[in-house]
């Protein structure tokens, strides 16, 4: 590896760290199709080394926000369950499809949610919160934008479970994050405030790619360069991502991220 | 933050060692299974010191253990309020990921 190409997979690093932060995702559905298109890294190797910055995006966060309350540990932990086992599931399958017909899926997911995230952004709607203190799994936290504290519970956890583990098996089959599929469902399902199921999300993003991380580097698809290079720029990203977040507007930069993936998935289809 | 800081520190020192030495710029990657283990036991200790997929190898470990000891942290966290309900379900993450472990090592 040339410093120059250090240097530009650090920068693709730092670009999926800031979008990461800036879009609560873990920022694999940018990262893979740059390491796989822009570098030509193979398939099985961009998706290894997505999963190992899932966990530098999640680490770097998640501690901000159970430190803060905002994650809801109990209901992160029950949605984990199934997530974990998607992941480990997504992460054999992963290995026993050949590298063109994973890239193909990819591109069909990235057009899936550009869609979601077309129509989310549009609608800009959330899920009407409510509080019912008999519920199994209640929360909350204090919203520092709105000076209130919010407490919110659970509603259908079944639901939001059964979506866990395809979040989970994507995240092992694909190398992402799975926060675009668990975010919205937590929700718009289940009635959890968005900050909470963005933070949510994250802390469990973390534990969900360590379960198919070992898998792919069991298959020797780990690359430490290309990986770490990566990890390094995230870490920077990340940094940079929470503080652009406050001046920046996230429907301009959610648009612009739409038409991004639209080309890359059209790259990686033909 | 302890886990990324040493990851990324790890990690910094790795490529630092790597662009120092352009000898290793035409060396194959080595994938870190028992083998290679096996190879670096076998080497003395400047060698592995100096090597630098050792640390880019080590900074990677470090971080994906960060979200494991997390997971131990908050059980401890069940444990104490006596929750044994959620120290079940965090028994269960802590087994699959075990499962994904025991798999690695296997494969």
């Amino acid at each position: 590896m040339s410093p120059t190409l250090f240097l530009l997979v650090v920068l693709s690093g730092a670009v999926t760290g800031v979008l990461g932060a800036l879009l609560g995702i873990g920022g694999g559905i940018f990262l893979i199709p740059v390491l796989v298109v822009g570098f030509g890294l193979p398939m099985h190797q961009a998706v290894a080394a997505s999963v190992v910055t899932i966990i530098a995006t999640s680490s770097a966060t998640a501690s901000v926000y159970v430190d803060k309350g905002i994650s809801n540990i109990r209901l992160g932990m029950s949605l984990e369950v199934m997530t974990t086992i998607g992941a480990v599931l997504g992460g054999v399958t992963a290995n026993y499809l050949p590298g063109n017909a994973l890239q193909k899926i990819f591109a069909i997911f990235l057009l899936v949610m550009a869609g979601l995230m077309w129509n989310k952004t549009r609608k800009h709607g959330e899920a009407q919160i409510a509080y019912d203190a008999a519920a199994r799994i209640t929360g909350e936290y204090y919203d520092e934008a709105e000076k209130r504290t919010v407490r919110y519970s659970v509603r259908r956890l079944p639901a939001a479970m059964l979506a866990s583990i395809v979040a989970g098996n994507l995240s092992g089959l694909l190398g992402i994050g799975g926060g675009l599929i668990k975010v919205p469902v937590m929700n718009m399902v289940s009635g959890i405030p968005m900050k909470a199921a963005t933070a949510t999300s994250n802390f469990m993003i973390g534990v969900t790619a360590v379960a198919s991380a070992f898998i792919y580097f069991s298959y020797g698809h780990l690359n430490p360069l290309y990986t770490s290079a990566a990890v390094l720029g995230v870490l920077a990203g990340s940094q940079l991502g929470t503080r652009l977040g406050a001046k920046l507007r996230s429907r301009t930069i959610t648009y612009v991220f739409i038409v991004l993936i639209l080309v890359v998935a059209g790259r990686m289809m033909f | 933050m302890a886990g990324i800081t040493v990851s990324g520190a790890l990690m910094l020192v790795g490529f630092a060692l790597y662009a120092a030495q352009p000898s290793w710029y035409d060396v194959p990657i080595p994938v870190a299974n028992f083998a290679w283990l096996g190879e670096l036991a076998a080497s003395t200790i400047p060698t592995i010191l100096l090597n630098p997929f050792v640390s880019l190898y080590a900074g990677i470990f470090a971080l994906m253990l960060t979200p494991i000891l997390r997971l131990f942290i908050t059980g401890w966290t069940f444990l104490v309020e006596r929750d044994w309900h959620y120290v079940g379900i965090t028994v269960i993450v802590l087994t699959v990921i075990g499962i994904s472990i025991g798999f690695s090592i296997v494969h």
